[in-house]
């Protein structure tokens, strides 16, 4: 029945291309609706990409355009090397998509629904059958292999969802917001487990809003904004940003004690900002540049006999990328853990 | 389930990338058939339908046993002919078969939108279409395996009534050639309706809508073909020059009473028949002499509309039923059972209607109005209400087919992707 598969051929970028996804110029309207105006973003082979931006930026028309599921009215996608708006069905033989809606056929036990899956990606019947029991045991589901999904739990329902989107072992995975409604448990297998899978070269693109935990598992992020890429940022490459710091000691009453112990070395302070009404934010805040920078002030501190008992960047590098940008409209709603 | 956060990610090995195969159109039908039949028979909901089902039609072939049985009774206790009782026993035994088949198609007609509108948006709804829209599955495919899927499962409510199609085949000891054809055309009607449905619920996003939207098609096929074709003869009329028909009638007591009083009831009774043989004008359906002026009138002409009536499933099934009404050994006509009588119906509309017009142009044409109907003259219906099923549910999986092809264009109003 399946022939075999043929090399992919790429047409637009040549046939060396394995890139994981390039996009530009990326637009999308439903009716008067602009949900995407103008995305162009890389996401590298072996490399977990962010997508952050608030609700309703555009985050999921746009990975329904990656994932070949939407037309773009304007730009072009490649994934994998391949045109995926001209050739959707071999950029499909190569992307995997986990959507935010965990679908899941609730009278089909976990092995049919891998093994169903495996078979429409032209998989030969002991082929599928066996990549199920592998990817049951890679997302450690053997166990519910025989039972009906509809008594998963809802992280071992995401967990099949993500043996499920990489069935026929995409180079290219796209997940939409696939923490929501995890425990930290479960996010943490997913972080884990995302990265596992970057490190054998695929690329791997996540949304989500929750920003800590995104920069915990991605080396890159692209920021959307109504429908825009504003800014990709290296998280490798943020050391040389300034960040911001807490800076408290023991006794909240020696404040001004620390305040010209930082003066004094050319710091700008910063009241205690963010201060959440009954949250303890006691010390004050400076911007430092890299860790290197941090590690020397405390040092220093530490030397002239200043008491510190919390020394610690402020948010997470992301948040604080993101906050950087200024952007007007909705911010992203805190959810943050 | 958090005892998974202890395990290193070195215990278990990640997906390595790899191009997969080609899928074959055989491959990717057998499996959304395979997917959606697993699903639906592992819900119980299913197997209580079923039984429903089974329970209402073992009902109405019992009753109806019933009531044949009735009849043969009646048979024995007046002592009537074998050679006019066996004839009789035929008659009522076709029609207990047609009315269960027809009982068959109604329930169906009642159960099978639902079944197949759910098709793909409840997949939609689910979450789970797009799932397989990333795959290498190409939408006709997907359609084309609900649409079996949705045939299959209606094809297991025609097998849940076969005990009692069976039942009333045998008793009713109808030839295996006009069960055959039954059994087929419900099939093929199944099929239909099952295409409408999948292709209904490809178009639209929502289920409910969906389920509606086919229960009007369906509706439309059943009812409105036989409103529409009602009110077509308000507008198609044909004029004729005709007088009116006198039918013989008893203008008076052929016995007086006190005749009848002296009679012992053999006499009477005997009295009776040589009356009724003396004057057959009074007892049979053919008009006795034409009156009054001949004048124009306008008479309905169904020659036009009357193609509306193949639409309909009934029509369908009625018109391929094989003809039972013919000649039998002895020179009399059998009776037709009710999808004969059906058929008849749907071919009368072919006939000109100046045919049954009794004193055209002032003229006794001695026409018998209670004649055992027939055929004759007139061509099959039911290739042309397959026909015009068959482009329906076409247009309808070619519209589905647009709405439901990704990358997705224009996107119906209020409906997501995933």
């Amino acid at each position: 029945m399946t022939a075999p598969a043929p090399p992919p051929a790429s047409p637009v970028l040549g046939a060396a291309a394995h890139d994981g996804i390039v996009a530009h110029g990326l637009a999308r309207s439903f009716g008067a609706v602009h949900a995407v105006r103008d995305v162009s973003l890389t996401v590298p082979a072996g490399s977990v990409t962010a997508l952050v931006g608030p609700n309703g930026s555009g985050k999921t028309t746009l990975l329904l355009i990656l994932a070949t599921l939407l037309r773009p009215d304007a730009g072009a996608v490649s994934v994998a090397g391949v045109d995926a708006v001209r050739e959707p069905v071999e950029a499909r033989r190569r992307l995997g998509w986990m959507p935010d809606t965990l679908g899941v056929w609730e009278e089909l036990t976990c092995h049919d629904i891998l093994a169903s899956l495996g078979r429409l990606y032209g998989m030969g019947k002991a082929e599928a059958s066996a990549r199920a029991d592998e990817q049951l045991a890679w997302v450690e589901l053997t166990e519910f292999a025989h039972r009906p999904a509809r008594v998963l739990s809802r992280g071992q329902q995401q967990r099949l969802s993500l043996a499920r989107a990489t069935v026929h072992r995409p180079s290219v995975l796209l997940l939409d917001e696939p923490a929501n409604g995890l425990d930290p448990a479960a996010r943490i297998r997913l972080r884990d487990d995302l990265r596992a899978m970057a490190a054998t070269g695929t690329a791997v693109l996540v949304s989500s809003h929750v920003l800590a935990e995104l920069e915990e598992m991605s080396d890159r992020a692209v920021f959307l904004h109504e429908g825009a890429t504003v800014a990709t940022q290296e998280f490798r490459a943020t050391d040389d940003l300034a960040r911001p710091y807490r800076i408290a000691g023991p006794d909240p009453t020696a404040r001004d004690t620390l305040v010209r112990a930082l003066e004094t070395r050319g710091l700008t302070v910063t009241a205690a900002t963010g201060a959440g009404a009954g949250q303890r934010r006691d010390g004050v805040v400076v911007q430092l540049r890299g860790e290197a920078a941090a590690a020397a002030l405390l040092a220093d501190l530490v030397r002239e006999g200043v008491l510190v008992s919390h020394f610690a960047p402020e948010g997470s590098r992301l948040e604080n990328a993101y906050l950087g940008l200024h952007l007007e409209g909705p911010r992203t709603e805190g959810d943050r853990p | 389930m958090s005892t998974a956060v202890a395990t290193s990610i070195h215990d278990r090995r990640p997906p390595q990338p790899q191009p997969g195969g080609r899928l074959g159109a055989a491959q990717a039908v057998a499996t959304v058939v395979g997917m959606e039949l697993r699903q639906r028979l592992r819900s119980r909901g299913w197997y209580v339908l079923l039984g429903v089902f089974f329970a209402v039609v073992g009902a109405v072939t019992l009753g109806a046993l019933g009531l044949r049985s009735l009849g043969v009774a009646e048979m024995e206790a007046s002592g009537m002919e074998p050679e006019l009782a066996e004839q009789q026993m035929r008659a009522l035994g076709r029609t207990l078969f047609d009315g269960v088949l027809l009982f068959v198609l109604t329930l169906s007609l009642l159960v099978s939108p639902a079944l197949a509108a759910n098709a793909i948006s409840g997949d939609r709804a689910g979450g789970t279409l797009a799932i397989t829209q990333v795959t290498l599955l190409r939408t006709g495919h997907l359609m084309a395996g609900k649409w079996l899927a949705a045939w299959i499962a209606s094809a297991a409510f025609l097998a849940a009534a076969l005990p009692w199609l069976a039942v009333a085949a045998v008793v009713g000891r109808v030839s295996p050639w006009a069960v055959l054809v039954g059994l087929v055309m419900i099939l093929v009607e199944f099929g239909m309706i099952a295409g409408i449905g999948v292709a209904v619920s490809a178009i639209t996003g929502r289920t409910l809508f969906a389920v509606v939207v086919t229960y009007l098609i369906v509706a439309a096929l059943t009812i409105g073909t036989l409103v529409a074709f009602g009110l077509s003869l308000q507008f198609l009329q044909t004029e004729v020059r005709a007088s009116d028909a006198e039918y013989g009638s008893m203008t008076a007591e052929p016995f007086t009473e006190a005749e009848l009083e002296k009679m012992t009831p053999e006499e009477a009774e005997q009295a009776w028949a040589e009356w009724e043989a003396a004057h057959p004008e009074l007892y049979d359906g053919i008009a006795d002499r034409c009156v009054g002026p001949v004048t124009t009138r306008t008479i309905p002409d169904p020659r036009r509309s009357g193609w509306l009536l193949a639409a309909n499933p009934y029509a369908v099934l009625a018109d391929a039923s094989p003809w039972e009404g013919g000649l039998i050994e002895d020179g009399t006509r059998a009776e037709p059972g009710p999808l004969n009588l059906l058929s008849v119906g749907l071919r009368w509309t072919q006939r000109d209607p100046v045919r049954d017009v009794e004193c055209l142009d002032g003229e006794l044409r001695g026409l018998d109005s209670t004649g055992v109907p027939d055929r004759q003259g007139t061509w099959p219906v039911w290739p042309l209400g397959l026909a015009m099923q068959g482009v329906l549910v076409a247009g309808l999986s070619w519209w589905g087919h647009r709405r439901l092809d990704t990358p997705a264009g224009r996107l119906p109003a209020g409906t997501r992707v995933a």
